[in-house]
């Protein structure tokens, strides 16, 4: 039963001792000090190397802080069961452990349908639209491999993702005994460069960045994936809900970033293919 | 830790020097003091009263009469804000009462005078996001040693005298999602453990260490395909590799040892539950995927499975099969004993097996609804599945059918342990009527991807309660009686020879009843909701009872109706200890 316990711990608990509190609009520019909680070991997007924070979304908050002239202070933070629980303990309620929250949390998903379920955040600033895709091995599965490749062929998945889920069901479950799990799609990739598996599938921004320095014969292109519901999303910024005036600042600031190419040019330089969201962030006018 | 060592030494000498003249009364605990604890009444030296797990004290000084008599002794208050899900069972030895906290701390107080002796704060890593709660449910005692596991899966050995660290042991990498909360226990010098995660990537096992150096002795994985050590060798595989799996799933299929296990000295057998299998939607995983939701016999010589039992082939309500398996006699009609175990399952049955060889010999209801099988087939020990009421498969944007599955994945009995009388012959089961309403939830995020997820609303199914404390007799597998709670019940039971049964309600009480008629006989409020497991001692001719308070546990975190009967009740952290006076007031 452990899951359903995770999912939904901390609802009834009171916050402990928050060393980070989030703060309001005003409050950052007077504190010089925009804080940002983003996903741990999470390459291209943010990890560490060499003792230094890196990555996609690293870069992409440091530029957001830049623009409201204030500086970055980054949180690496672990992925909970879902992203509800990473909202719980990273923007508006802080973890029954202590540390309090941040102001804000990117890598959060702009969907108006998920919105709806989470009332405690507001969802703005989308900047990207990722995509789940295969990487193959062309010497295993030949330059035009469609999904019916991997009812003969392995293919590795990171463990209780989407990608994991569907191909489990996926042609009437005739791929399930080729599926290799790992806890992480880096050992996905590492996998499938060494040739030990035929295939990957998993979100593109990931792959392309995990396989950014990839000989010819690895290729990352979309499948045709049937029954699959969703295969791309937008995302963006979380803040907590009442924190409207930040919500709006983001929103903007992020739209400038879009419109001028740096998101962009953060992406290229992490090798990733920048695909913009469908739904710009608003750029409202100042009154 | 030199001094340490020194003072061990005194400590021995004097007890031996003591065990030549009269009485040892400053004895390290032996693993013929755990052996005994059942019949022992001056201590509590292991979880469970006694490793069989009966919760039966031979005490009746206190009684159905004189209950009426006990009175506060002392309390104690944990302090700071950590006040959450207390839900250990203390343990007493050499006069000092042991007991286990919320957020991996240890008090030990004087048991005359309830004096703080020392207290321990287990040094909890930053970022840790422990599976299952905060809650610790006790710890074992051994030679000097107090043993206890961690929200960080350590296993931490503390000098009982000092609190001092003597061993601290890593049993799984919390960064990869273990963690553990189950009070181990200790057989012949061994400490047994098991190991509780998050649902996905990790694997159950079992394992035993000396109980004096935390050094690895054996370890036993719960899924098939896995290999078992002994010694730093290999000791073959659990079950044939991937006979009840498809694909490689059973490399990461679950089946945690999130609740800990019990002991039979008459077979030399352990009994360790498993939890739900990985991933939670059983259209994922066809097969029986073993050995998840099931109890596993174990020879705790060698860690080699002598028989396994499913309880729920083919999980696909994340029942679990964590729950206690209690040894006892079962008596036939023609005086014949059967060497038998009980077992109250989160799907709502209550089993009697045969613990010589895991034969099924009753199965019956403990609770008012079931809808995920009609019954369980004494001939296949199989359940009799009512497929219309699995949860459907993850297909596509369909929202998947809802179905209303009972009892609710919180199970007609949690983690509460049950208590065995041998006096009545009844078992003692602290249940919940509940049912869930289950479906495929298209629009969900991990780690900020979409995903397949499930959700699910938990409903009580009556309107004036939820508990229900239930004494089943084990021959006939009828409910002998019943007494309704408001709130769901979470705590332990406690029965006596004094024709008594001990448990807490969330609504504060710890009560007592008649054994044979559950009438309530008594009630003390206690400040905040019971969720612990009462003991009974004796101490200079008193009988004494002890339960620790402190609202918390999985019900308070959900939402939907069954919050409204706990929503107001305040959390807390205190260990009350009780006593019959000799001359009453």
């Amino acid at each position: 039963m452990n899951m359903r316990v995770l999912v939904s711990l901390g609802l009834g608990l009171s916050i402990l001792a928050t060393s980070l509190l989030a703060a309001g609009l005003d409050d950052i520019k007077n504190k010089g000090v925009l804080s940002a909680s983003l996903y741990k070991d999470f390459p291209p997007y943010s990890y560490v190397a060499d003792g230094k924070q890196m990555g996609i979304d690293v870069d992409i908050a440091n530029a957001l802080a830049a623009k409201l002239g204030v500086s970055s202070q980054i949180r690496l933070v672990g992925a909970d069961e879902n992203v509800e629980d990473d909202l719980r303990n990273n923007v508006w309620k802080g973890h029954y452990l202590g540390g309090g929250v941040t102001d804000v949390m990117l890598h959060m998903p702009v969907d108006n349908a998920f919105s709806e379920k989470v009332d405690k955040v507001k969802f703005v600033a989308p900047y990207q639209l990722e995509q789940v895709v295969f990487a193959f091995d062309t010497n295993k599965v030949g330059k035009q491999p469609t999904l019916a490749n991997f009812m003969s062929d392995t293919i590795g998945v990171e463990i209780d993702t989407l990608s994991d889920l569907y191909l489990l069901e996926a042609m009437q479950g005739q791929i399930s005994k080729n599926i290799h799990h790992f806890d992480s799609l880096s050992k996905a990739a590492a996998a499938l460069k060494a040739g030990e598996i035929a295939g990957v599938m998993g979100p593109r921004g990931e792959l392309e960045g995990l396989l950014k320095d990839r000989p010819d014969h690895i290729q990352v292109q979309s499948l045709v994936t049937p029954g699959l519901a969703r295969s791309s999303w937008a995302m963006g910024v979380a803040v907590k809900a009442d924190n409207e005036e930040l919500a709006k600042a983001i929103n903007e600031n992020m739209a400038s970033l879009v419109n001028d190419g740096t998101i962009k040019k953060i992406f290229e330089q992490y090798k990733v293919t920048y695909t913009p969201p469908a739904i710009a962030p608003e750029v409202t006018a100042k009154n | 830790m030199k001094s340490g060592d020194l003072f061990r030494k005194i400590l021995l000498a004097s007890a031996i020097s003591f065990a030549l003249t009269s009485a040892p009364l400053m004895a390290a605990v032996t693993d013929q003091d755990i052996a005994n604890d059942a019949t022992t009444t001056n201590d509590v030296v292991s979880y469970g009263l006694g490793l069989q797990g009966q919760r039966f004290s031979p005490l009746d000084k206190l009684n159905a009469e004189t209950v009426k008599n006990l009175v506060p002794a002392f309390v104690l208050s944990y302090g700071d804000e950590k006040q959450r899900g207390q839900e250990a069972q203390p343990l007493v030895h050499n006069g000092k009462i042991f007991v286990t906290a919320s957020y991996s701390r240890v008090f030990t107080v004087d048991a005359k005078t309830g004096e703080e002796l020392w207290q321990y704060d287990h040094r909890l890593p930053d970022g840790i996001l422990p599976c299952c709660d905060v809650v610790n449910r006790g710890g074992a005692l051994y030679d000097n040693l107090f043993i206890f596991a961690t929200l960080d899966a350590q296993l931490v050995a503390l000098d009982q005298d000092t609190g001092k660290v003597v061993w601290k042991e890593k049993m799984e990498d919390y960064k990869a999602g273990y963690s553990n909360t189950a009070a181990p226990i200790i057989v012949n010098g061994k400490v047994i453990t098991g190991v509780s995660g998050g649902e996905f990537g990790i694997v159950g096992k079992v394992e035993a260490r000396d109980a004096k150096t935390g050094k690895l002795i054996w370890m036993r994985p719960t899924v098939e395909g896995h290999m078992g050590t002994l010694d730093g060798k290999d000791n073959g595989i659990t079950g044939e590799t991937n006979k009840s799996w498809p694909g490689d799933l059973w490399k990461t299929g679950g089946a945690a040892t999130w609740l800990g296990g019990t002991y039979d000295a008459e077979t030399n057998t352990l009994f360790f539950g498993t939890g739900n299998p990985a991933p939670w939607n059983s259209h994922l995983r066809p097969g029986d995927n073993l050995y998840s939701s099931s109890v596993l016999a174990i020879n705790p010589d060698d860690g080699k499975i002598k028989w396994s039992y499913q309880w729920t082939p083919h999980d696909g309500w994340d029942f679990d099969g964590v729950n206690e398996f209690v040894s006892f006699d079962l008596k036939q009609a023609d005086g014949k004993v059967i060497k038998a175990g009980g077992h109250a399952d989160r799907n709502g049955f209550f089993y009697v097996l045969d613990r010589t060889n895991g034969q099924l010999i009753s199965a019956n209801p403990f609770v008012n609804k079931i809808t995920w099988a009609k019954g369980i087939d004494l001939k296949t020990g199989r359940p009799e599945y009512d497929d219309a009421n699995r949860p459907g498969a993850p297909t596509g944007a369909d929202k998947g059918q809802s179905v209303f599955a009972a009892p609710s994945f919180l199970g007609g009995k949690n983690w509460m342990p049950i208590a065995y009388n041998p006096g009545t012959d009844l078992f003692y089961v602290p249940s919940n009527e509940w049912g869930m309403d289950i479906w495929n939830e298209p629009i969900s995020y991990k780690k900020g991807a979409a995903y397949l997820g499930a959700g699910f609303t938990i409903k009580p199914l009556n309107e004036d309660y939820i508990g229900a404390l239930r004494a089943m007799d084990p021959k006939t597998g009828k409910i002998v009686w019943e007494a309704k709670n408001k709130a769901p019940l979470w705590g332990g039971v406690l029965t006596t020879a004094g024709n008594l049964v001990f448990t807490g309600t969330p609504e504060g009480y710890l009560k007592a009843f008649d054994a044979k008629t559950g009438q309530e006989l008594w009630k003390f409020q206690t400040g905040s909701g019971v969720v612990g497991c009462p003991i009974t001692w004796e101490q200079d001719g008193e009988q004494f009872v002890a339960v620790p308070s402190g609202w918390g546990g999985a019900v308070p975190l959900w939402g939907g109706e069954v919050a409204k009967s706990v929503k107001h009740l305040n959390q807390g952290g205190s260990l009350w200890v009780f006593k019959l006076p000799k001359t009453p007031a």
